[in-house]
This record gives C-alpha cells, sequence and structure tokens, in this order.
C-alpha cells in the first residue's frame, strides 16, 4: 500500500474496530495493564475483551503474561512494536480521512 | 465509536467521535499511569529539609545530605509507581526512570564535588527532571524544571551571597507547589487505588 493511496485503503480491519482501538488505545499509553483495568477502562465483559484480545494477539499487536500476585491470578497485557505501529498509522489514516472528508465539503460548499 | 462499514463509507461526524473517544480513553490512562505529584512533591519536601544543612558550612554538609536523601527518595518513588501499578493493574516499565534517576545522582555528586556548591548540582536536577517531564508528559513539572535551571545557572554565573540557600529553596518550594497542584487532580486515581 503506497503512501498516495486514499487513507481508507490504509485502515487495518484488524485495528478498525471500535474495542480494539479502545484496547491500544490504552496499551499505547501505558506499558502494561492488567485484564481488569481494560475491561472496566472500556466498560467491556470478560468474553467481549478476552475475544478482541485474541484477535490482537494472533495478529502479533499484544502480548499476554499471567502473573500471580500472591495466590490469584492477574493477565498482564502489553502492546507490541507491531501493535503500537498499527495504532499509529489507524490513527494517522483516520485524521487523514476526517481532513479529507473536511476539505471536500468546504470545496462543495464554495463550488 | 465506529460501524465496522467505515472503511467503504467514512462518517465525518462518527470518525471525529472515535478520536475524541480514544483521546478520552488515552488521557485516563495516562492520568493513572503518570503521578508525577509524588516525585516532585517528595524531592520539594526533601530540598526544604535540605535549607538548615545548606546553611551551615562549606556546602559538605548538603552534598552528604543529598548523597543519602537522593537514592532514598528515589527508591521511595520507584516503590510508589510499583505499588500504585499493582493497585490500579496499569502502569509502565521502569528502565528509564532508573536510567535518568542513576544519571541524576552521578552527575550532581560530580557537579557538587567539583564545584562545592548547590549551582551545578542544581541544573543537573534541572536537566534530570526535564527528561522525568517528557517521560511523564507533564508540561507543569517541564516548566518548574526549566525554570530552576534557569535560576540556578544565575546563580552559577553570579556567585550571590547565600546562593545555595536561595537555591534549596526556590527548589523545595517549586517543586513541592507543583507537587501539591498536581496532586489535586490526581485524587480520582488515588481513590481508586
Amino acid at each position: 500500500m503506497t503512501e498516495d493511496s486514499h487513507p481508507s485503503q490504509r485502515l487495518d480491519d484488524t485495528v478498525h474496530q471500535r474495542v480494539r482501538l479502545g484496547i491500544l488505545a490504552v496499551l499505547t499509553e501505558a506499558d502494561q495493564a492488567d485484564f481488569a483495568f481494560l475491561k472496566d477502562s472500556l466498560g467491556l465483559t470478560d468474553g467481549n475483551l478476552s475475544r478482541h484480545l485474541q484477535v490482537l494477539e494472533e495478529a502479533g499487536y499484544v502480548k499476554v503474561a499471567k502473573t500471580f500476585v500472591g495466590r490469584r491470578p492477574r493477565t498482564w497485557i502489553s502492546a507490541t512494536r507491531a501493535g503500537r505501529a498499527a495504532f499509529g498509522s489507524e490513527l494517522a489514516a483516520l485524521r487523514e480521512l476526517i481532513a479529507g472528508v473536511d476539505r471536500s465539503g468546504r470545496q462543495n460548499g464554495h463550488g | 465509536m465506529m460501524a465496522n462499514g467505515a472503511r467503504n463509507s467514512p462518517d465525518n461526524d462518527e470518525l471525529t467521535t472515535t478520536l475524541q473517544q480514544l483521546d478520552d480513553v488515552r488521557q485516563r490512562t495516562r492520568a493513572a499511569v503518570h503521578p508525577a505529584w509524588f516525585p516532585m512533591l517528595l524531592f520539594g519536601l526533601l530540598g526544604l529539609a535540605s535549607v538548615p544543612f545548606a546553611l551551615v558550612g562549606d556546602g559538605t554538609w548538603l552534598g552528604l545530605y543529598w548523597f543519602v536523601a537522593g537514592p532514598a527518595g528515589g527508591f521511595a518513588t520507584s516503590q510508589y509507581y510499583r505499588k500504585r501499578a499493582i493497585t490500579l493493574g496499569v502502569g509502565v516499565r521502569g528502565g528509564a526512570y532508573v536510567a535518568i534517576g542513576v544519571a541524576l545522582f552521578v552527575a550532581a555528586s560530580v557537579a557538587g564535588a567539583v564545584t562545592q556548591s548547590a549551582a551545578a548540582p542544581m541544573m543537573a536536577i534541572a536537566v534530570a527532571y526535564l527528561g522525568f517531564a517528557r517521560l511523564e508528559r507533564s508540561w507543569p513539572v517541564a516548566g518548574v524544571s526549566f525554570v530552576l535551571g534557569l535560576a540556578a545557572l544565575v546563580v552559577g554565573v553570579t556567585d550571590p551571597s547565600y546562593g545555595d540557600i536561595l537555591l534549596s529553596l526556590a527548589f523545595g518550594l517549586s517543586f513541592t507547589a507543583t507537587g501539591l497542584l498536581l496532586r489535586r487532580s490526581d485524587a480520582p486515581a488515588r481513590a481508586t487505588a
């Protein structure tokens, strides 16, 4: 995909989904977040979050690590370098799309 | 946030809302993982506590004070960040913070030993805190650090009477005030923790 292509062509199907965008938004600000924090921050159910994490993990965008705090298991999630890059590209494409629609709206208004 | 069909027919309002929601999520996460108020307040108070040491002798006592208080403050800060990350379930890795802390300790110790004044170590502190501000993405921390650096430069060049005391006071008061200010905006995250 070239840089000259329409920004909508640069959207990544894996990332371009509101929950997965939200997950990556959290993980690009923090180095790691646990399952409960992601669930609460994004207002998701366990099952919903698990499903989307699995998609991101299979794409190589997040890493999941299970640890124990005392006897309690805890799942920590972090974004991989590819995940951070994919999120950055997605944001850039979305901003470009908005700017493009704004430009064409102004041109139509004046034409 | 966004419909799955947006790839083919992106709606501007929908995209704008998506970006706004993402910004909200990022800002909330950022606030949770960057409690800059703690090291600002702690080192500000340590700075105020150092003033009596600046009043006596040739700076040796002040240097010894920071030789102990600096690493102790750094350790307390690392423990606070670690405990908070575990409690909230979100945090940052400490590698870059430790690197800045160690660099600051070495630079300030060498600068103090060589110049026998507070100006050079204070400049090292200001530079280190600019790096810390970058990690914390905090403009208030960057602003205070920059002003402290300028003050240290002026004291270093003009060498006024009681320069060490003035710098210790300026450091302690400005960092304590900034720490208290930042702490107020961190109240929601602290309540959760």
